[in-house]
């Protein structure tokens, strides 16, 4: 009798172990080769010539955050984020220069560590700004789909591609734990990315939407 | 070359604020200020948006229209490029944007206190009257300009100044400048204004 919690508990480690290993494990792969990640593997979600503007929400625990995301290339090394709500109120100010994501400006009651370390990771992969360039391996998947994968540090990171070669799905994960969910929806018509929906799992979960703003002639 | 260059690309901005010189008589225009906005029960207007990121060199522009009615009435709804809508019904706030309308007790929030002060007394044009600000007033040949400068600490965290303008017969506010602690500016222009037309209540309540 005093068996059977130690019973279940060893099951219940297996089912959760076979859980979370069943994610990661779809990208298993036979015929891979390595493979230098370019621009022409992969569409970019940021125009290098023009600012690129997203309505955007940001929920984390209770809160939700909108505004405009204006994202821009200020030159071949440096890109910013400025995020602004529809009030016109800056919330945080984002640089990426040389593969480093700086802090330029956040909105006090923001700042906090585990808010802007959230923010800087989930823009970074979002917005594809840290991937040119990187050795990874390629392969393909039982449909047919070009996927990418890319180590940094602990983590892994899989992007599977369309036939037109934009991204539909990126996924990172530490150890065997799948940390992060992006979805991606290209406007063919538009050629640009016109949705984009993140998920960061873990002990505080953040949600991020991103719609591309048309351009106009304003 | 360069500082030519830069010289003679402000020269419009530099003309344009030395036409504002310092009001004589500030006591006037405070009753006149005070008078317009005890004239006004109603207000609707459409509006402009531009705001300028310093840094990026860039501009978003938004359009929207706003309703107001005494005492605390607001209705602020932008149309696009994005829908988002505030609407202060005394004591609360309702904020409905693509995804969610979310209502806020004033009494417990002390952001949307400070916002809904600051929102309906630029409206009204009463700022003047808070003691958060310290107030320089101008004018030019076209408008009074009141300059607000933050004296608490967290308004000098956010913002630099306000401005606001008024046409020369007071009879309503103009338009409006914050310039943020990092030099990012917001302009608000108002036009299409309706002044004491009736207002529905209803503009005011959102499900």
């Amino acid at each position: 009798m005093r068996l059977l919690p130690k019973i279940i508990l060893c099951l219940s480690s297996l089912v959760f172990f076979s859980f979370v290993s069943c994610k990661i494990s779809r990208y298993k792969q036979s015929a891979v080769k390595n493979s230098v990640l370019n621009r022409s593997d992969i569409i970019p979600v940021v125009n290098n010539t023009n600012a690129t503007k997203f309505q955007t929400t940001i929920d984390v625990l209770k809160n939700h955050l909108t505004g405009i995301l204006i994202v821009k290339q200020t030159d071949s090394a440096s890109t910013r984020l400025v995020f602004i709500t529809e009030l016109g109120m800056k919330m945080f100010d984002l640089e990426m220069k040389n593969g480093e994501m700086n802090v330029m400006y956040v909105f006090e009651p923001l700042n906090k560590p585990q808010v802007v370390n959230a923010l800087k990771k989930n823009f970074k992969d979002m917005l594809l700004l840290d991937i040119y360039g990187k050795t990874g391996i390629s392969f393909t998947d039982k449909n047919n789909n070009t996927l990418f994968r890319l180590i940094k540090a602990e983590e892994k990171q899989y992007f599977t591609t369309t036939v037109q070669n934009n991204l539909s799905l990126q996924e990172t994960f530490q150890k065997r734990k799948r940390t992060s969910k992006i979805l991606y929806t290209y406007n063919n018509e538009l050629k640009t990315y016109s949705l984009i929906k993140c998920k960061q799992y873990g002990f505080v979960k953040f949600y991020f939407e991103l719609t591309q703003i048309p351009k106009t002639n304003d | 070359m360069f500082k030519q260059l830069l010289f003679i690309c402000c020269l419009p901005l530099i003309s344009f604020s030395q036409n504002y010189k310092a009001v004589k008589d500030t006591a006037l225009l405070k009753t006149k200020i005070e008078n317009m906005s005890r004239a006004i029960n109603t207000m609707e207007s459409d509006f402009t948006q531009e705001k300028n990121l310093s840094v990026l060199s860039e501009k978003i522009i938004s359009k929207g229209h706003f309703i107001f009615k005494k005492e605390n009435l607001l209705r602020w709804e932008y149309l696009s490029p994005t829908k988002y809508l505030i609407v202060i019904n005394k004591e609360k706030v309702f904020i409905k944007d693509t995804k969610k309308t979310s209502k806020y007790d004033m009494n417990s929030n002390k952001v949307f206190k400070e916002i809904n002060d600051i929102m309906l007394s630029c409206v009204q044009g009463t700022i003047f009257k808070s003691n958060k600000f310290k107030t320089n007033y101008f004018e030019n040949d076209k408008y009074y300009k009141l300059e607000l400068l933050p004296q608490t600490k967290n308004m000098k965290e956010t913002f630099k100044k306000i401005n606001l303008y008024f046409d020369k017969s007071v009879t309503s506010v103009a338009k409006m400048e914050m310039i943020e602690s990092t030099e990012d500016l917001t302009m608000i222009d108002f036009f299409n204004k309706k002044l004491n037309a009736p207002v529905a209540e209803n503009n005011f309540m959102l499900k």
